[in-house]
């Protein structure tokens, strides 16, 4: 891993996903592509399995959360739902882990500074020289579009910063450890506008080198950012389209009313 | 893979507790069967005379002693611990609370020597020179009070946790119902927090009847069964203590028997403590990590109330 | 507590009264026995604190007890302990991790958990007898440190498994995922994150298992001994504070040493115990 952000975006494909918990359905049946370079937004009301599908793109879902899923996922060149091996090499899920990042909705940031937070995934993945890890901060940091804020401050506990820095100090973290894709779950619910604002920049200027997918209960927001967008309804993958086309011309009438402001 | 290794290395951690339990139950029966199997079980249980060295080896006094400090304890500690943990968790101001709690539980750390030996200096001659009671001192009543007091931080901690434990929902649904505090109490709290309070009381209990060192300094040490509180008695603990300094062979294994017999009835009484407390388990949203003393009480079972019930009230 | 007393018809005046008298009888029996309590503390520290001095903590004693110091004993009190915590410390933090980390509830944890907990209940003169069955004899370690120490130990393992079980959970699960989302995988998230962040509660566990271990007379008597020199090695006999206050008393040595070493003793218990209150405090603290 280098100071450096080079990474070529994944594209990621999913055929004949399904995810279940227990006996509960989350997500049926589905197929959906993710173009490399892009961001995907996946909106749709509460409960609708965006949250599940989401999780199941770095197996976090089946590891952490206790679900069973079904089908193939793949990440760029690389299967990683229906082939075992990835899931059984703890090696492997760890680089998984680190090509698809991930934003939790609630920021999380570890109980540590600043620094010691961004610098967490490379320690991990063996990084020790300090003007390494040194780089690696201010590059992620700055991509988040948060340096000149904390620049001065790097060792004050994350614990400190407010609700719409430590969620870009969690979005920083993740972009240290050179993702290909990350994920993004409602990052921005709860958080001031300007905050918003900054991750949004941050997914605009990054996308040539990383795919966000992002799933997010604002239409505006997905409207805003989105190149691409998809509809989830109940656990069903109801279509997906260019943004602009979706919201202009939605084909299924679900979408329409999701869209119209029918049901929230 | 380094990771499934340290998962091994945990998982025989983990069993080391359960090990060495069964470490123990070996060697105690190893040393101890034989002469119970000899002696007969229920000669040894039943058996009224305690004498070694002609091979006589009767431990009912001693379990008769066991029994009545025990229950003594109880008789003067329950009342008192309850009444305690209720002043203190649902009557007491937080300034006061905060104060005594943690120095009952404080008390619980003090060594039983100690107290022992505050009750031959004190109790003793106390009971011993007060008009009506008499003897000599060195009783099953001292004894039991002793260990009443070494028993009371436990019973207090574990039922203001249960009481604590119960919801306020509970409470505020009396109140509304025009129920006084002590109504509140007595129909709605202590009922919730049975099952909390029961298993504390078993381990306080359980800790009585292991108790050594104390007994041994205010309990007279006679092997007789007590035909009053004022009598000396010896406890089973008490048998083991004092003559495993000096005993072999037959004697010996006899003193181990003695602690199969210990061994079982402390087991019996841990078990029927987590039968009580697992029975109606309901994982009340207890604060995270209370203190350090209180990390020693067991999660605590609340029985649901079911609303009509709340009109019952005397 | 408000208690509603706006409207009181005829019917509550018996609850009142009840109430009131309930208030006195509950009170009562709480200055009772706090102050019976306090009482204890009091009566050993008044005649005990006058007999600590400098000297009576250095020097060593003489005529088995009856004049000099406790010097010995403190030292070995030091040495056993140490013992017990170094013994109980790795197996029980690794049992707890294991329990709230490695499983859900199955019948193994069942089973560790029911025998941990039965572990913790047995008396502690078994435990002596325990120890002196196998390690004074069946292993050969004679009176010692070492077999006081490995029996200590067997003694407070399950409260340090508890209390750090306790800790463990006490850590949100987010940092776990959080960990793990950035590559870290099972072991390294509990050992990067999780256990710093525990550290505080599990210490505490540990400082109420070395507050348990100072005041054990019981099974100690019969594992490490009763000898009075200063102990040179693991597998010297070591007399320890408890045990040497319970031999002054009980053979009428002198009474002086003897409050003086209970002092000795109940000012340790003071200090552990508020080591643990702080400790366990600063965890809470840290975790909102």
């Amino acid at each position: 891993m280098t100071a450096a952000l080079v990474s070529a975006p994944d594209r990621i494909a999913a055929t004949g996903v399904s995810v279940r918990y227990g006996e509960r359905v989350a997500v049926q049946r589905m197929d959906l592509v993710i173009e490399a370079g892009t961001v995907h937004g996946i909106i749709g009301p509460a409960g609708g399995g965006k949250t599940s599908f989401l999780r199941t793109l770095n197996l976090m879902s089946v590891e952490l959360d206790g679900a069973q899923a079904d089908g193939s996922i793949r990440v760029g060149d690389d299967e990683i739902l229906s082939d075992a091996r990835v899931r059984r090499d703890p090696a492997l899920l760890s680089q998984l882990r680190r090509r698809v990042g991930i934003v939790f909705a609630t920021p999380q940031p570890l109980p540590r500074s600043i620094y010691e937070n961004v610098v967490y995934g490379p320690r991990i993945a063996g990084v020790s020289d300090r003007a390494t890890l040194d780089a690696i901060v201010e590059r992620a940091l700055r991509a988040a579009h948060m340096w000149e804020e904390v620049a001065d401050r790097l060792s004050l506990m994350a614990t400190r910063l407010s609700g719409g820095q430590q969620q870009r100090l969690c979005l920083a973290r993740t972009l240290a450890t050179n993702p290909r894709v990350v994920l993004l779950d409602e990052p921005c619910s709860g958080l001031d506008p300007i905050s918003t604002a900054r991750i949004e920049d941050t997914l605009r200027t990054l996308k040539s080198q990383i795919t966000f997918v992002l799933v997010t209960n604002s239409i505006y927001q997905a409207e805003r950012v989105a190149d691409r967008t998809s509809f989830f309804l109940m656990g069903e993958h109801i279509e997906t389209a260019a943004t602009a086309d979706l919201f202009a011309r939605p084909t299924r009438r679900e979408t329409r009313d999701y869209l119209d402001g029918r049901f929230g | 893979m380094r990771d499934r290794l340290i998962e091994r290395i945990l998982l025989l951690a983990a069993i080391s507790a359960v090990s060495m339990l069964a470490l123990i139950t070996i060697f105690i029966f190893r040393e101890g069967l034989p002469v119970l199997v000899d002696y007969g079980p229920l000669a040894f249980i039943t058996g009224t005379t305690w004498a070694p060295s002609q091979g006589e080896f009767g431990v009912l006094p001693m379990i008769a002693g066991s029994v009545v400090v025990t229950i003594g304890a109880l008789m003067i500690g329950l009342p008192l611990g309850l009444a305690c943990a209720v002043t203190l968790a649902e009557m007491a101001p937080p300034r006061v609370r905060i104060v005594l709690k943690p120095t009952i539980e404080l008390l619980a750390g003090i060594p039983s020597v100690v107290y022992g030996f505050i009750g031959m200096e004190v109790l003793v001659p106390f009971i011993r020179n007060t008009p009506m009671l008499g003897g000599p001192g060195y009783s099953a009543l001292a004894a039991s009070i002793i260990l009443a007091i070494m028993v009371l931080p436990t019973i207090i901690g574990i039922s203001i946790d249960a009481i604590e434990a119960v919801p306020r929902s509970y409470r505020e649904g009396s109140y509304a119902l025009g129920a006084t505090q002590w109504q509140t109490i007595v129909g709605v709290v202590l009922p919730a927090a049975r099952s909390g309070v029961v298993a504390g009381v078993i381990l306080g209990m359980g800790r009585a009847v292991g108790e050594t060192m104390a007994v041994i300094m205010v309990a007279g040490n006679s092997v007789q069964i007590p035909h009053s509180v004022l009598s000396p008695v010896r406890t089973l603990t008490a048998n083991i203590a004092l003559e495993m300094g000096y005993a072999s062979g037959a004697h010996a294994q006899a003193l181990f028997a003695t602690g199969i017999v210990l061994f079982v009835i402390s087991l019996g009484l841990n078990a029927i403590a987590g039968r009580v407390r697992d029975r109606k388990r309901v994982t009340v949203a207890a604060p995270v990590a209370t203190s350090g003393a209180e990390a020693r009480a067991e999660l605590l079972g609340v029985e649901p109330i079911r609303a009509p019930e709340l009109g019952g009230l005397r | 507590m408000n208690v509603p007393t706006s409207a009181t018809p005829r019917a509550w005046i018996g609850s009142r009264t009840a109430q009131q008298l309930a208030r006195v009888a509950l009170w009562g029996a709480t200055t009772l026995t706090v102050g019976v309590l306090i009482f204890i503390i009091v009566f050993v520290m008044q005649r005990g604190l006058g007999a600590i001095s400098w000297s009576f903590l250095t020097d060593n004693p003489q005529h088995s007890g009856a004049e000099g110091g406790i010097f010995p004993t403190i030292v070995s009190t030091l040495y056993v302990t140490l013992a017990a915590v170094l013994v109980a410390t790795p197996l029980g933090l690794g049992a707890a991790i294991y329990l709230a980390e490695y499983t859900t509830e199955t019948r193994l944890s069942g089973i560790i958990r029911r025998g941990t907990e039965s572990l913790a209940g047995i008396p502690s003169i078994i435990f002596g007898l325990f120890g002196f069955a196998f390690f004074v004899t069946a292993l050969g370690m004679g009176w010692s440190i070492l077999s006081g120490g490995l029996t200590l130990g067997a003694m407070i393992l399950p409260t340090i498994i508890r209390t750090s079980e306790e800790a463990l959970r006490a850590v949100p699960r987010e940092y776990r995922h959080v960990a793990q989302s950035l590559g870290a995988s099972k072991w390294e998230a509990i050992r990067s994150v999780v256990l710093p962040v525990s550290a505080p509660g599990v210490m505490t566990g540990i400082v109420l298992g070395i507050g348990r271990a100072v005041s054990e007379t019981a099974a100690v008597i019969f594992t490490a001994g009763v000898a009075l020199r200063t102990p040179t090695s693991v597998f010297d006999s070591a007399r320890t504070m408890s045990v040497h206050f319970y031999t002054l008393t009980m053979e009428g040595i002198s009474d002086e040493k003897a409050y003086g070493t209970a002092a000795v003793l109940v000012v340790t218990i003071l200090l552990i115990n508020v080591a643990a209150y702080s400790l366990m405090h600063r965890f809470t603290r840290s975790l909102r």
